[in-house]
Formats: C-alpha cells, structure tokens, sequence
C-alpha cells in the first residue's frame, strides 16, 4: 500500500456471487489510473466499494494513509475522495448552479451562508461560492445551462454537470465511473482535455472507469485490467494493449 | 357580496387543510412514506396544551411552546425508534406503522382523555369585522396570516440555506447527497422533527374552530385530498390545493348545501385525480431505472 489510494486484497461477495475477488490496486497520487474490464466484471462494485456503499467481504482500503473501512459514504468526501455515478446521480429538480453548490455542503465556507442573517461576512462567503460555482462551470462548460433545471440537460452535459459537483468539494481523488460512455466523438475529445486538466492543473488523481477506449487509451497513467472480479493484468495503456489475457477477455476467449 | 364571503371563509379553511398537507408532503417527499398517522399527530400537540393548561395550570402561551417542543420530539421519536429502524422493509410495511400510530395515539386519547370534545382557548379573542358586508372572523385572520408566515419561512429555508438545500437533494438523490457529504439519516430525522413542529402549528389553530375529541385528526383526510390536489410533491402545491379544496367546499356549503359540501370536495378530488393526475403544481414522476 504505496499510492494514495489503496485496495489491499479486497473481496466482494454478494451471497454466493463473487463480484470482487482479491483485488489489490493502488492508485498514485496525481495519476490518471483506469478500471477497465467487460460488462459485469466488478468495476462499479469497486468504486461503491471504496466510497462505502458496500462494506469489503475481505481485504483493506486505505486512502491517504488513512483505512476507508466503516466509513460511512457521507464522511467519505470530507476526506478529500469524490465520485460520479454510472447513471448520473444529480438532483434534477435544482437548478445547474446549485446542483453545484450543494457540491461544497462539505466545505466550511458553504457553513454560514444564511439568507436571514445577511452579514458583512455573509454576503462576501456567499460571493465567493458563486465565484466559485462559476469558475467550476466554466471548467465543464455549462455556464449558460446555470439556471437550468438538471433534469433537462442531455446525458453529456449531465455527466459534466456531475464532475462539476463533485470537484466543488475540491478533492484530492475522483472516482469517474463510465463519464464517457454514451457520447459523440466531439464530446469525448472535451472529455480527454478535462480530464488532463484536471490532472495537470489541478493535480486531482483519477480512478477511471471506461468502456471507450479513445479516452482510457487517451489519458491513463496506468490501466487495470479486471474479468469476472479478478484484475487479470496491469501496466501501462501499451502494456496492457499487447497483453494475451486482455486481448482473449475482451474477445470473450 | 357572495362570492367575497367565500373567499373570506373558504381560504382560511383551505390554508388549515394546506398545512396539514405540507406536513404529509414533506415527510413523503424524504422519506417516501405516506404518513397516515399525521393527522392524530395533530391532534396529540392540542390536547397536550390542553392538559398542561387545565390540569396543570400552566399558562397558554407557555403550553404551545411546550407542546409544540415535545411534538417535534415525538416526531424524532417516531424516525429513531420506528421508521428510521424500518426503513429497508417494503413501503407498505412503513405505512402500515404509520397508521398503527395514528391508530395507537387516537385510542390512546380515547382511553386517557374520555371520547367528549375538550373546550380549546383561543389564540387571540374572538371577534367579527364587518368589511363592507364581508364578515371576517379574528380567527380566520389568524389562521391567514400564520398559514402565509409558515409557508414563507419554509419557502426561504429551502430556497436559500444550506440546510434546505440538503434536505432537498437527499429528497431527490440520496446516493448523490451522500456523496457531497449530506447524511441521509440526519435529513430524515430533521424533516420528521420539521414535519411534526408543522403539525403542533397547526394544531394551535385548528383546535379552536374544529371540535377537539380523539378524532380530530380525521382532518387528516382533507389534508390528504389537498395534497393530491397540489400533486402531492410539491410545498406549494399543497398549499394551493389546500386553497382550492377549502373554497370549493365552502362554494358548495353556500351554494348547495352543508350537507353535500365533503361531497362535492371528493368528487372535485376523483376527478382531479382521472383527468390532472399530476396535480396542479405537480410533476409527471419519470423515475430512473
Ligand atoms: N448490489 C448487488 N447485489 C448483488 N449483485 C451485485 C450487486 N452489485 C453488483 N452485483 C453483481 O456483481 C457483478 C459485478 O457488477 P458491476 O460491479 O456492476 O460490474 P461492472 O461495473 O464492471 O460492469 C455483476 O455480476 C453484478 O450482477
Ligand atoms: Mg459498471
């Protein structure tokens, strides 16, 4: 358990089925590290892992130093450790910006913020979220959307609204299950530079996991390889293009 | 002069049925339950006034506050030690202990208070005004005006802080509230502690005009039929079909008879319900799968 984000042998079992089978990852810090496997062979079950969806059968997690185990998934973002969901998870009814600035409920700064009691101090912490709610859409490109309800975006604009939630608790990982699955060519192009970006820029490590191979092979530091629960190979994107065993599970051998 | 007498008598019983509705939406749209003991909630909060203040001889004003502080803890007792402990049984199960608790408090009251109607004071003395011909009761003044306070504050709380912002995205995505770090569990009790200083509210100004024996909280039915009217999600929805179902009602006492005027209210209600079944201020449901 080396890197900012370590599974030690983790195991999950769903009564009789084994969806995660002793599985160890360590995710580096300030490193773009990709889950990659078939349909069914335990990506999600991972990430709802780590952030305490589901408890690890057996085996440790530990992120920044720190065991994960019994963390409940609302403690989880205190920590500095966010995600997304595979089908978004946002609140459809507010609006974009405030899909986002519920993002900072963690953060101290959104603590004071109280409409009755309209302070000095108030007014500028409240100035400063919608600074920040701004600057986080730009990143993702939704400035105009800002007073859309979320429910009406379309599915890319979703997923972005749902990376600009999470970063607004400024984290030091994110957990992206699946963010470029369903978009066009174009879409995947703005996808890979915001995901460098915020790499490069932001110095945010990211466990990614992703069908489309443009964007895994695009960004990744380094790739997991997982099949019926079990990581068959690591290494980098060429390593694991070349390897026997990824080529025979993705061709169903 | 007619239709303003309605007006004037037909909004204020609607504003006491919106609150008892946005009582049952606020605890259905946190926690999905249909909170069929809300009603007799009601009623608890006013004969706990009226026994702090007859047999114990505390003053009025001192017997809301309590009555209004020890609902909102038996609201939190509900959660903590019922519907929270339940939360991962099938619906109908939750439901069904929310009509045990209605069930359990109504007879409760029966056997330790006698099933005869208890005087309730006032809030303010009673008067009538004489507006050009309308007449228009303290009473009903009252009820205006704290029905209209209390939607505003709610309004403003989850509008505006971020405690109504929580409450609002766990409603929506507890999986996602959780992951900003808003505890699911903390919302649910904070909305049935909110839910139940509502109905102890409302019990202050419901218990001088209607009767208060054991089963005042029948009211709870008018509550229901407003919240279905608003489409049963929205705060101000409730609200507005509590408006709607008061005036309708009155229109049809006036203009009918008192007799027909639950009648006529249920039919507006069925055919609300066939031909608007979102509500007035309601969404189609389009849940993800
Ligand atoms: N909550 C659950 N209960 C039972 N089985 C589950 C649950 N979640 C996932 N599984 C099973 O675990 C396996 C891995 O699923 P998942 O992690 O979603 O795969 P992936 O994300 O790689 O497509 C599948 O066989 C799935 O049916
Ligand atoms: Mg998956």
């Amino acid at each position: 358990m080396s890197g900012l984000l370590s599974l030690c042998d983790v195991t999950v079992r769903f009564g009789g089925l084994v969806a995660v089978n002793n599985v160890s990852i360590d995710v580096q810090e300030g490193m773009i590290h990709s889950l990659i496997g078939p349909n069914g062979a335990g990506k999600t079950t991972i990430i709802n892992t780590v952030t305490g969806v589901y408890a690890p059968t057996e085996g440790a997690i530990y992120f920044d130093g720190l065991p994960l185990a019994g963390v409940p998934p609302n403690q989880i973002c205190r920590r500095g450790l966010t995600r997304t969901f595979q089908n978004t998870e946002l609140f459809g009814e507010m609006t974009v910006a405030d899909n986002v600035r519920v993002g900072m409920h963690s953060t101290a700064e959104y603590g004071i913020v109280s409409a009755i009691l309209a302070s000095r101090r108030c007014r500028a912490t409240e100035a400063k979220i919608s600074e920040k709610v701004a600057e986080l859409l730009d990143i993702v490109n939704l400035t105009d959307q800002r007073g859309t309800a979320a429910r009406a975006l379309p599915l890319a604009k979703m997923r972005r609204l749902e990376l600009a939630r999470a970063l607004a608790a400024n984290p030091k990982m994110l957990l992206l299950d699946e963010p470029a699955a369903g978009l066009r060519a174009s879409e995947i192009e703005e996808m890979n530079a915001t995901l460098l970006m915020l790499r490069d820029k932001l110095k945010i490590a990211i466990l990614l996991v992703d069908h489309v191979m443009p964007v895994v092979m695009g960004v990744s530091d380094r790739i997991t390889v997982v099949n019926f629960g079990q990581k068959i190979a690591e290494g980098t994107p060429k390593d694991v293009q070349s390897n026997p065993a990824v080529i025979a599970a993705y061709l169903g051998h | 002069m007619d239709i303003l007498q309605i007006v004037a008598n037909g909004v204020p019983a609607g504003m006491m049925y919106g609150l008892v509705a946005l009582g049952i939406v606020l605890i259905h749209n946190g926690t999905n339950v249909v909170h069929f003991g809300y009603g007799e909630q009601i009623t608890l909060s006013a004969y706990i006034v009226v026994v702090l203040q007859v047999i114990f001889h505390v003053p009025f004003w001192l017997a809301c506050l309590v009555s209004i502080v020890l609902s909102a803890l038996f609201g939190l007792a509900i959660y903590l030690g019922i519907l929270g402990p339940l939360r991962r049984t099938p619906l109908i199960v939750q439901i069904i202990a929310t009509l045990a608790i209605g069930l359990g408090i109504r007879e409760g009251l029966r056997a330790f208070m006698g099933p005869d109607p208890w005087p309730f004071p006032a809030i303010v003395a009673n008067k009538v005004y004489d507006v050009h011909g309308v007449f228009i009761t303290t009473a009903n003044i009252v009820v205006v005006t704290v029905s209209i306070a209390i939607a505003a504050l709610l309004f403003l709380f989850f509008r505006l802080s971020r405690y109504g912002h929580a409450i609002l995205a766990a409603c929506e995505s507890p999986r996602g509230a959780s992951i900003v770090g808003i505890s699911v569990k903390q919302v649910s009790a904070a909305i049935w502690v909110l839910a139940s200083v509502l109905a102890a509210v409302a019990a202050l100004l419901m218990a001088p005009v209607l009767t208060l024996s054991p089963d005042m909280g029948l009211i709870a039915i008018k509550g229901f039929c407003a919240a279905i009217l608003g489409g049963f999600v929205s705060l101000p929805g409730a609200i507005v079909g509590g408006v709607l179902l008061g005036l309708i009602e009155t229109a049809a006492g006036y203009y009918i008879s008192t007799a027909t005027k639950d009648m006529v209210a249920y039919g507006a209600l069925i055919a609300m319900v066939i031909f608007m079944p979102q509500g007035l201020l309601g969404k189609r449901q389009i849940k993800k799968v």
